[in-house]
């Protein structure tokens, strides 16, 4: 008899074989043993939800398996199909008995379902990254139709062999992420010459890209470059996740520990992005490295020195993103230095000074610990800085407020000096924020709204919506993710689907908007608000009304758990608001004077040069509703309109696709994985 | 723009500019017209003969316009009518600088008004020489690449999937293919007509024919970087006679000619990189997919099928042809590709991939094509007798065209030899190069070498065309703002200058330039009247 279903649940984890890094090492007698890692990745669970509402008509429940055959699961769909080859690949099941029995398949480059499980396996790890960090589900960001509705986007669908060129990037507009595969042009050793090389079979090409889609999910607006550093963020931060899950697999990190005897700082295959890409491409090293690069002239590897002044003339995306991830890894070094200071001073007798040869594997294994702990808290801190940025127009320096802030909110005593090291790192690779006084920690951190009465008055609109009836209930559903079965004597829950859960939040963010749109309103009558009195920049009364309407987004419980297992609870609630912007500045005069007009201004533009967006994040107590932060972007001043037109204006015609396919087709796509090779 | 502004003309440039020495019969003024056809390359340089009286020197330097402009068969005859006067139907010295329709076109289209004016000599880039080994080699390879574009764009056009989306996307390829004359818009007979007109290869035919007679008296030359040569039948004592014409470009070099975009750490000319170049052309792997595949036309060739078949990534064990992945299913029955790929629904629309490895390939076989045509531009540097003045033509140049000037030494005259260097340092006109995009100036080699008191700029480019192409920002701002600069606000552009425009105030720097009292029509949209050309004195 066959245990059923009630006996034996369901396993938490489905492990997944896949290349370590890339194809490459499992070529290199040096590396072969680390070539192929296992991915925890999470066994998700089959999928059961009601469609129209009525929870306890079984006509209307719908149920599907956790993961079908693609892999399809509930967050991501691979679908090959190759036109370039005319062919589709058939789908791999991952739920086959053999391949459950042996960890999927082996990795190789020759069959196209192990591409199609490995690029599974490490986006969903990846998101399993961001989902511990932020402490709720992720969701993809609305898909524009051609009719200019959103429609929710649950699946991110991936096209392991979309494109037959060395290129692989995120579509905002498919939410689709797009790999090409392309013959090798190596300098002669170092590849094949002509063998295929498939962008997908990348560790790093596929978190960095994965990563893409989980930031435009979670702030739409960055991908609106609308200053220099916006793009450059999403670069970095793609970055920054492929790099810091180098370290979450222990036979690769321990290996390459050996080898660097501890010292992290020389040339390792910990801080190199996609080397097979960057041999095969006809490069010396990896298409990047956060530590250091090959000197071409001197022949060897060198690792790279802050240049402060390079912040300042360093415009390409990926170029400008190579400097902050830098400066973060750097700081990740410097922690990593003073967690293992201690165990290098008890193997060597106190004087810390490592004999020549080999280390012994005792001591490898501890200061793997260490570099693992210190990444996955670097990592982690990280993305949670991601809620702390305004909702648009963000820059580094932005990025360094909402990483010091984050970081105090769930580790008020910093006993480990992590904010320390990420303060003097960003300091030495010359990322400030402009709008502080000193680099305290103290000043860093941002602001909990002051104390003004339009203000106050404005955090006490968001409160009573979370208690109104019929908001208390979806709020509730919301919150715990799961619904009430409605008959009187089946007193259960359900629990809710991802996808139910999204539904909900966006009727329960319509609901809000339209409170805050109510009581702004009454303020303004009662004269607390309007003319001057604007809380955080937003536009309460001027010019047409459709100049003060807004936006709700991300209204999200958040449930954080600190590195010593302390939980905080926040709500997350992002306000934006926009208005015309025009790259003739008389034009924008003109706008500018109808924007202020109060009472009888005509309506704005539907179709401005460009959007100027303002907006601000809330951060609240989930208990209490009370406002610890607010993170804004005024929109009234004009400051940063006049900013932003400079950056658009420099920036146009840069390049010799948009000289002759026009900015929107360029600029379609996020950039290209790689910068040219000319 | 200003169709209704005619009557102001109060306020020409020619009364408000001062007018130091007037131009005309003075023994020492070099005339250098740039005509306002619209976007594209036609200047006339004339230089005064040692006699009064007598027919000047002149040297006509391209004759062309971008395809789309209104009415441009009317319009070069206008021009090449001007020349024919201007020179009394005789050209001492014909130059054509590269390939593009922008700056060839009116060899075709004006064929017939050419046929009245004598040419005594033409020169043209090594790169048209068919003897040449290099050109000939590279003429092979991009002509397979322009052939591969040409099926791009049936593929595209014949292709399913958002309309909205393929028409931009034609229309940009287009706007690339219409330096070629091989735009895809042409729809009736007479548009085919038209097109014919505008034909590429029809211009070259046409300076091959005028150029043939001249070949047995060393009339044509194809000239070679680092040629320092006097003008051609100049009679001596004259300006002309001692004028000596540097060659700077084309590169005679594989490598210099394919360099086409700025360095990405310390870029050398005027631009800000935002997105990574999408210019390294596309690999074997794409071509092959482009070539071997039926698309309902063109049978394939078994050599293309066969390369088709080795580029495949995968064993044929895995392939499900994708005309019938729609109906393949699995073990279980489910049609995985029918229903998450080719079902139409909201999960699909807008989410398949069926062309974008095409077009993504295409836009950079696309612009590799461009831009090393452009690279193939002949770049003369005249130097006058007395003065030791020099005027810049850079045609379309782009970065690997301008590095090599400095790198290659010249042709010793009397003696003497110069350098690059200070040649631009003695420049007194530039041509801007590539009608103002943002890789065709040099920063530190190139425009901050110009540092003459009395540099002016020539900036053939015309708004309107630019819109219509679907170009991006020509002229770059950041390139405009240097000039301005440098030049201190002597920039003459050609649809900048109409009479009485709100553009007159520019003009209070320009001494020594004036317009011509004829007038063409010009625009499609906005329709309106601007001098037929520019012109400019130089005193040697």
């Amino acid at each position: 008899m066959s245990p059923n279903r009630s006996t034996v649940s369901p396993p938490s984890l489905r492990m997944l074989r896949a290349f370590g890094y890339d194809p490459s090492l499992a070529t290199e007698l040096e590396n072969y043993d680390v070539s192929e890692v296992l991915i925890p990745v999470r066994w998700e669970p089959d999928r059961e939800w009601v469609v129209g509402g009525k929870e306890n008509d079984p006509r209307t429940r719908r149920s599907e398996p956790g993961v079908l055959p693609g892999p399809v699961g509930d967050y991501l769909e691979v679908v090959d199909v190759d036109p370039a080859s005319g062919c589709a690949y058939p789908p791999v099941n991952l739920n086959d008995p053999y391949l459950l029995a042996q960890n999927g398949l082996a990795p190789s480059e020759g069959n196209p379902q192990f591409h199609q499980q490995m690029v599974y396996a490490v986006a969903m790890n990846t998101i399993q990254h961001f989902e511990r960090a932020l402490g709720r589900q992720m969701f993809w960001s609305d898909r524009r139709t051609k009719t200019n509705r959103y429609l929710p986007t649950q699946r991110l669908r991936i096209y392991p062999h979309a494109l037959r060129e060395e290129n692989a990037y995120y579509d905002s507009e498919k939410k689709a992420l797009l790999f090409g595969y392309f013959p090798s042009r190596p300098v002669l050793g170092e590849e094949m010459p002509g063998g295929m090389v498939f962008s997908c079979l990348s560790h790093d090409i596929i978190a960095h890209e994965t990563t893409h889609a989980i930031l435009d999910g979670l702030q739409r607006f960055f991908l609106e470059a609308s200053n220099e550093d916006e793009l450059a963020f999403h670069e970095a931060f793609a970055d920054l996740v492929a790099l810091f899950q180098h370290f979450t697999y222990p036979e690769v990190l321990r290996k390459q520990i050996a080898k660097a005897r501890g010292d992290l700082s020389t040339e390792t295959l910990l801080g190199q992005l996609a080397v097979q890409f960057g041999k095969a491409t006809g490069g010396r090293g990896a298409l990047r490295d956060a530590i250091g690069r090959f000197n071409e002239e001197k022949n060897r590897w060198e690792r790279g020195q802050p240049q402060p002044e390079d912040l300042g003339t360093v415009k390409e995306p990926h170029a400008r993103g190579a400097l902050l991830v830098a400066a973060v890894f750097d700081a990740f070094l410097a922690i990593y230095r003073s967690r293992t200071r201690d165990l290098l001073r008890i193997a060597t007798g106190g004087t810390g000074v490592l004999p020549a040869g080999e280390l012994h594997p005792d001591l490898v294994n501890r200061l793997a610990i260490e570099a693992a702990k210190a990444a996955e808290h670097l990592l982690l801190m990280c993305i949670r800085a991601i809620d702390y940025c305004p909702p648009v127009d963000v820059t580094f320096g932005d990025f360094m407020r909402a990483l010091i802030t984050a970081d105090y909110d769930l580790v008020p005593d910093d006993t480990r000096q992590y904010r320390v090291a990420v303060i003097e790192a960003f300091r030495r690779w010359g990322i400030y924020p402009n709008d502080v006084r000193t680099l305290s920690e103290e000043s860093l951190r941002w602001s909990p709204p002051d104390a003004s009465e339009p203000e106050r008055k404005f955090c006490e609109l968001l409160r009573p919506a979370f208690f109104s009836d019929h908001l208390e209930n979806l709020w509730d559903e919301i919150s715990n993710g799961r619904v009430r079965a409605r008959a009187a004597y089946a007193q259960q829950f359900r629990k809710l689907t991802r996808m139910e859960i999204y539904q909900r939040i966006k009727e329960f963010s319509a609901g809000l908007h339209d409170r805050i749109q109510q009581g702004a309103e009454l303020l303004r009558q009662t004269g607390i608000l309007g003319g001057d009195k604007r809380p955080f920049g937003f536009n309460i009364d001027c010019g047409h009304p459709d100049d003060f309407k807004f936006e709700v987004h991300q209204v999200r419980p958040v449930r954080r758990q600190a590195p010593g297992g302390k939980m905080r609870q926040d709500l997350l609630i992002q306000i934006t608001q926009r208005r015309p912007g025009y790259f003739d500045e008389k034009r924008q005069a003109e706008e500018n004077r109808r924007y202020m007009t109060r009472g009888k201004a005509a309506p704005p533009d539907k179709k401005p040069d460009f959007w100027y967006r303002g907006g601000a994040t809330f951060i609240l107590d989930l208990e209490s509703f009370e406002v610890h932060y607010v993170v804004e972007k005024n929109v009234v001043r004009t400051g940063r309109l006049d900013r932003q037109r400079q950056f658009l204006t420099d920036m146009a015609g840069t390049t010799l696709a948009e000289l002759y396919f026009g900015p929107t087709e360029a600029g379609l796509k996020l950039a290209a994985l790689h910068a040219g090779h000319d | 723009m200003c169709a209704t502004e005619g009557s102001q003309m109060a306020k020409t440039p020619e009364e408000t500019a001062p007018q130091p020495e007037p131009p005309g019969d003075d023994r020492s003024n070099v005339t250098v017209r740039m005509f306002c056809q619209g976007l594209g390359d036609c200047f006339l340089i004339t230089m005064p003969n040692s006699q009064q009286g007598e027919r000047p020197y002149s040297i006509l330097i391209d004759c062309g316009v971008a395809q789309g402009t209104a009415d441009q068969k009317r319009i070069m005859e206008t021009v090449v009518g001007k020349i024919a006067d201007l020179t009394h139907n005789v050209v001492d010295l014909l130059v054509v600088t590269h390939e593009h329709l922008d700056h060839v076109s009116g060899f075709a289209q004006a064929e017939q008004v050419f046929d009245k004016i004598e040419f005594r000599n033409v020169w043209l880039a090594w790169t048209e020489n068919g003897r040449d080994k290099l050109a000939q080699e590279l003429k092979k390879t991009y002509g397979k690449a322009k052939k591969a574009l040409s099926r791009v764009r049936a593929k595209l056009a014949a292709g399913s999937g958002d309309a909205q989306l393929r028409r931009r996307r034609l229309a940009a390829l287009d706007g690339v293919l219409a330096f070629y004359g091989k735009g895809g818009a042409i729809a009736s007979a007479a548009a085919k007509a038209r097109a014919r007109e505008g034909d590429l290869e029809r211009a070259m035919a046409n300076l091959k024919r005028w150029g043939d007679h001249l070949k047995d008296k060393e009339g044509r030359q194809f000239l070679k970087p680092g040629q320092s040569l006097k003008l051609p039948d100049a009679p001596s004592s004259s300006i002309a006679g001692g004028t000596l014409a540097h060659v700077f470009g084309p590169p005679h070099d594989r490598n210099k000619i394919g360099r086409i975009n700025p360095r990405k750490r310390a870029p050398e000319t005027y631009e800000k990189k935002k997105h990574p170049s999408a210019t390294t052309g596309v690999n074997w792997s794409w071509s092959s997919a482009l070539m071997g595949q039926a698309d309902g036309g063109d049978p394939v060739d078994p050599q293309d099928a066969d390369d088709f078949d080795r580029s495949q990534p995968f064993d044929r064990q895995w392939r499900i042809p994708l005309t019938d992945a729609a109906a393949w299913r699995d073990e279980t029955g489910v049609a995985f590709f029918g229903e998450r790929y080719f079902a139409a629904g909201p999960e699909n629309d807008g989410r398949r991939i069926d062309e974008d490895w095409l077009w993504s390939g295409a836009q950079r076989l696309a612009l590799h094509i461009e831009n090393y045509t452009n690279n193939t531009s002949l770049v003369l540097a005249f130097e006058l007798p007395r003065s030791g003045k020099v005027l810049l033509f850079a045609a379309d140049a782009q970065v690997g065209n301008w590095l090599s000037w400095h790198d290659q030494p010249y042709t010793p005259v009397a003696g003497e030899s110069v350098t690059a260097e200070s040649l631009l340092g003695r420049t007194v006109l530039y041509k801007v190069g590539h009608h103002g995009s943002h890789n065709a100036t040099l920063r530190e080699l190139g425009l901050e070498l110009m540092n003459h008191p009395e540099l002016t700029a020539m900036l053939p480019v015309e708004a309107e065309a630019v819109e219509r192409l679907g170009y991006g920002e020509m002229p770059v701002t950041s390139l405009m703002t240097a000039l301005n600069e440098r030049c201190d606000g002597r920039i003459l552009q050609l649809d900048r200058n109409y009479t009485g425009s709100p553009h007159a105030d520019d003009w209070k720097n320009l001494i020594r330039a004036v317009v011509s009292k004829e007038e063409i029509r010009v625009g499609k949209v906005k329709k309106g009247t601007r001098p037929l050309y520019i012109e400019y004195t130089i005193r040697d």
